[in-house]
């Protein structure tokens, strides 16, 4: 179990952001792996006070606060990317875990697993910290942020259309594959997680989509160029097999 | 530190232990509906409400409970009293240790989707509360019975 000797909870995020600049200080979210983490730390930062739950519609632009629960987005993003983002999020877990859960814990958790960072990837998401810094998810995955607090998170919801699917051994198990299309005019964005790695963009698959238009080609070129490992819920070869039809079957939602 | 919340209704105050869990708090306190079972947010046993919404207390820091309303299978008896009823004629409670947990969670559902609900959206909805006895079909049958008698 984590353990900890103090806790603050701050009403702001200037506030927040002084207390984690103190030696030995963590920020929490949602909170809910702490219970599993064998770790020590001086103080916990509880950001869950900040009035960061929040989604906003702001022109073409969706914002969400980062301390925004799993069930929030669940039910009031169903209007937006086709309920993409409202459909990865129902898959996760129960009801009380996803009134707990927050959409900031999973991304800057970069949880391999995660639906939300998938559709976000897809999305080309923007995170933005308390520092005032604007970082794309997709850098944020490939690269080495230095300690910041994440604000909120802004998605563009002009895409044609938005594709998830996923591949679950059962409703309450988390994600043995997960996949987001997006597509805009002939450009598409395709995103693959729970490799069981953190996700990714098949840049190569998008390349050879905008060009030929080829769904098969597409999926297969994306097969390919991905890397998929194993755990406990599938090998990398049964992850690429199964890799093959969420994807043609996501473009092909897409391309409708 | 000392941890003020509005517990079924009434205020309370209790001495807690920093990184203390709500759930730990609770038990200790001689809340025993809640249950303790996987200890690592999975199994719903747990579950209370916080402000009206089903959360896990065993994975839910008590100090962040500060001035909330928290509720129990203690604290809406009487509002769940003909669920209990249907859940026996049914044959849905076996060992019943999920029991009080499922009876929050329809509670909050109810609270939250209404009455006229489809088994896909009552399914969703409990999809978190683990029971290894019922196989849910019971469960299923005693949730409708129930909802049929509140409309």
């Amino acid at each position: 179990m984590f353990r900890f000797e103090e806790i603050a909870i701050p009403k702001s995020l200037s506030e927040a952001c002084e207390l984690l600049t103190e030696v030995g200080s963590v920020p929490v979210s949602g909170g809910l792996f702490l219970r599993l983490a064998k770790a020590k730390c001086r103080k916990v930062v509880d950001l869950s006070e900040l009035g960061l739950d929040f989604i906003k519609k702001n022109g073409d632009s969706v914002e969400i606060g980062a301390t925004t629960p799993l069930r929030k987005i669940e039910l009031e993003t169903a209007s937006y990317f086709d309920g993409a983002l409202s459909i990865a999020a129902s898959h996760i877990l129960g009801v009380q875990f996803r009134n707990l859960a927050t959409i900031g814990g999973a991304v800057m958790a970069k949880h391999g697993f995660s639906n939300l960072i998938t559709v976000l990837l897809g999305l080309d998401a923007k995170l933005v910290f308390a520092s005032g810094k604007i970082v794309s998810l997709l850098d944020f995955i490939e690269n080495k942020v230095e300690k910041e607090l994440l604000e909120k998170i802004v998605v563009e919801d002009n895409f044609d259309k938005v594709s998830f699917q996923l591949l679950q051994h059962t409703s309450l198990d988390i994600a043995v594959l997960n996949v987001c299309t997006a597509k805009k005019g002939k450009e598409i964005n395709i995103s693959v997680g729970a490799r069981p790695q953190i996700a990714v963009r098949a840049k190569l698959a998008e390349k050879k989509f905008a060009e030929s238009g080829d769904i098969l080609t597409a999926a297969k070129v994306a097969v390919e160029e991905i890397q998929f490992g194993k755990d406990v819920r599938g090998s990398g070869e049964y992850r690429k097999a199964l890799a093959g039809s969420l994807i043609e079957k996501a473009i092909l939602e897409v391309s409708k | 530190m000392k941890l003020d919340l509005i517990l079924n209704g009434e205020p309370k105050s209790y001495l807690i232990k920093e990184d203390e869990y709500l759930l730990d708090v609770l038990r200790n306190n001689g809340i025993a509906s809640v249950k303790r079972s996987c200890d690592s947010s999975s199994c719903a046993m747990c579950t209370v409400l916080l402000d009206g919404k089903p959360i896990l207390s065993c994975s839910f820091l008590a100090a962040r409970a500060q001035g909330k309303a928290i509720t129990t299978v203690e604290g809406i008896k009487d509002e769940v009293a003909e669920f209990f009823k249907a859940m026996n004629q049914e044959g849905a409670i076996q060992c019943g240790y999920c029991d009080s947990a499922l009876a929050v969670t329809v509670y909050a559902m109810i609270k939250e989707l209404g009455t006229d609900l489809s088994d896909e959206q009552i399914r969703h909805y409990i999809n978190g509360n683990v029971c290894r006895c019922s196989g849910y079909m019971s469960q299923m049958r005693a949730i409708k019975t129930f909802l049929g008698g509140l409309k």
